[in-house]
């Protein structure tokens, strides 16, 4: 397992509609532990790519390979499994439910997958004691902890969203431009601490944005443009 | 994950949006308190109308209309178009398929109650609910000229207890203008409550109807009146002319439908007689017209309040997705989804008719002391019953099949959007 890759892409293509594509990459592979940076400008087929990734989308042709599980073999219900059990999403922003506290909102993740769950536990004792570890080490207070979620700034919600991400040591973190709303100064510091935390549990990283400075924080670079062969003048808008 | 969390959650999101959510749980409860309230005054109705009387194989009146006959006699609403002669009710009562006849006779009030004039044999075989035969709460039958035996409700609302004198008035009217104010009657005995309109009567002998009338002509004391005072009445053996009604009980079952159709067509004075049943279920035809209108408006406000569930949550769809979108990519899978928004429904629809029941019962249960002073009540249900756990079972399960409604709508976008939050 340790040697195998964590995300395998090939021959992937995808369309919304019979005769269009949008997505048409030859191969894209994330080793385990590796970070990478995904530059896709707005419209290069980055949601498209996230969904078929993360089993929400079928892809038309070609394969995805997650921990050496093929998703076009199984079934939908497979493939959330296969999200729950391996993957941690970040959104750009308001990744948190408000009805739910910081601490709930971390386990949430445990919440459906009984590995990831099972992996906190083994490390913490607790889901609950695994998020609160996980919430400190990404520099929230006690204080914090206790607030409703939409009282926290959109950085701290940001940490949050990243220690959901991360509980019980998925495969693959997956964000999707997670610093657009941040100020200058607090980007480079979220994406430092994202991946010494990330390293901790040996998590792979793919990072998406349409901000090239932020490349250099990465093992590797790669251009969704370069990669992405489709005709995307097709005037479809993933 | 495991459907409690679902469950969770839609509580937690519900919590999250109160306002709605109490204003939804709110309609639902009225809806719900109002069909069941209905529907227990309904059985209550019923159940009280069909224990009026049993055991009366026959009731025999002048010729009007059946339930009319019934009305008067029975329920005590209405007026006697007509009397039966005394030779006839004797005829009757020495018919050889006939085991008793109990007449009465109708005519004077006590303070809005009716007074009936019958004879100690209204004891014996005037009967309720399933074959019960009336009880004395306090004292006897009466037995001298002067003695009344009044019925629960009366003992209760005008605080009567035994020895009390009374004064009866001529009419039905609650307050009558001619009063027997010359011959007091005492009270002799009080009857238990038996749920049925005896609980509202003032039983007097037939000679004690007589007695009270000596002397008047077409409703109005003559100077006659005077003459006779309750001494001299009691001298006298009092006769009636006529009487309103006779209770009949036939020798057997087997002989009522001969019975009845004798005296239908008796030659002496036109006479009409009725089988207590039959006249019942026709009377409750006509109420029951009523009452199934009740049932069917309050199932319509019912209706209007799981709309409103329906509406409630499919308004909250939009602001959602960005929900949806984020448990989608915790790994909720499609059901999780579609789950928690059918359960969504079936909360407030839980929640909202187990207030409403809560509300009713706990109503009943503060109000008891005043409902049965003001009506009778022993046929209402005061603690919640199989129907009404069903009808919240019912609303529940309604409510969480329009659920799915949202539901889909929900799962459909949800696997639109993907991963991706668009709001």
């Amino acid at each position: 397992m340790s040697t195998d890759p964590v995300l395998q892409v090939r021959d992937l293509r995808f369309g919304y509609n019979p005769g269009q594509t949008l997505i048409d990459i030859d191969g894209f592979t994330i080793r385990k532990g590796e970070s990478i940076f995904l530059r896709g400008p707005s419209g290069s087929g980055k949601s498209t790519l996230l969904g078929l990734i993360g089993g929400v989308l079928t892809p038309g042709a070609g394969s995805v390979v997650i921990c050496g599980q093929d998703i076009m073999e199984i079934s939908s219900g497979q493939r959330d499994q296969i999200r729950a059990d391996h993957l941690g999403i970040i959104f750009q922003q308001f990744n948190l439910l408000p009805y739910l506290s910081v601490i709930q909102n971390c386990v949430l993740s445990c919440r459906f997958s009984i590995s990831r769950k099972r992996r906190a536990i083994e490390r913490h004792g607790t889901v609950v004691a695994a998020a609160q570890n996980l919430v400190r080490e990404l520099g929230l207070s006690e204080q914090h902890l206790s607030r409703p979620v939409g009282e926290l700034s959109v950085g701290q919600q940001q940490r949050v969203a990243v220690a959901r991400a991360l509980i019980g040591g998925p495969d693959l973190i997956i964000a999707d431009e997670p610093t657009s709303a941040l100020d200058y100064n607090n980007r480079d510091k979220f994406i430092e601490l994202l991946n010494s935390q990330r390293e901790a549990f040996g998590s792979s990283l793919l990072f998406v944005s349409h901000d090239n400075t932020l490349a250099a924080h990465f093992d590797r670079s790669e251009s969704l443009t370069d990669l992405n062969v489709a005709d995307l003048s097709q005037g479809v808008v993933a | 994950m495991r459907g409690s969390t679902v469950l969770t959650l839609a509580m937690r999101s519900l919590l999250a949006r109160k306002m709605t959510a109490i204003l939804t749980i709110i309609s639902i409860a009225a809806a719900v308190l109002l069909f069941v309230a209905v529907e227990n005054l309904r059985q209550g109705a019923r159940t009280s109308f069909e224990r009026t009387i049993s055991d009366t194989d026959v009731i025999v009146g002048a010729r009007s209309s059946p339930i009319n006959l019934v009305l008067f006699s029975v329920f005590q609403i209405g007026d006697p178009t007509n009397n039966v002669t005394w030779e006839t009710y004797e005829e009757v009562s020495d018919r050889k398929d006939v085991a008793w006849a109990v007449p009465i006779s109708l005519g004077d009030s006590h303070r809005g109650f009716r007074v009936v004039g019958t004879t100690s044999n209204y004891f014996k075989h005037y009967k309720y609910a399933d074959s019960q035969s009336l009880s004395f709460a306090d004292g006897r039958r009466f037995d001298d000229l002067f003695d009344v035996v009044i019925g629960a409700q009366v003992a209760r609302e005008l605080d009567y207890q035994l020895g009390d004198n009374i004064t009866l008035s001529h009419g039905l009217g609650a307050t009558s203008f001619v009063n027997h104010e010359d011959k007091p009657f005492t009270v002799i005995g009080v009857l238990k409550p038996t749920g049925t309109p005896v609980d509202r009567s003032v039983l007097v002998s037939l000679g004690a109807i007589e007695a009270i009338h000596m002397g008047w002509q077409n409703g109005t004391p003559t100077p006659m009146s005077r003459l006779a005072t309750p001494e001299r009445l009691r001298q006298m053996t009092l006769t009636p002319e006529s009487i309103t009604a006779i209770f009949v009980g036939a020798t057997s079952r087997v002989r009522t439908l001969s019975l009845q159709r004798d005296l239908n067509t008796y030659e002496a004075e036109p006479l009409q007689a009725v089988i207590p049943g039959v006249a019942l279920s026709q009377l409750w035809n006509v109420v029951s017209v009523v009452e199934r209108a009740l049932a069917i408006v309050s199932a319509f406000v019912i209706a209007v309040g799981l709309i409103g569930i329906l509406t409630s949550i499919l308004t909250t769809l939009n602001e959602r997705r960005r929900e949806m979108a984020i448990l989608r990519a915790m790994g909720a899978r499609g059901h999780h989804v579609f789950t928690l928004l059918v359960s969504e429904a079936a909360l407030l629809a839980f929640t909202g008719s187990l207030l409403g029941l809560t509300l009713l019962y706990g109503f009943l249960w503060l109000a008891r002391p005043f409902l049965e002073a003001r009506f009778n009540i022993s046929a209402l249900r005061m603690l919640p019953g199989l129907f009404d756990f069903g009808v919240v079972g019912a609303v529940t399960l309604i409510a969480a099949l329009l659920g799915a409604i949202p539901a889909f709508v929900a799962l459909k976008r949800s696997l639109a959007d993907g991963l991706t939050i668009r709001v």
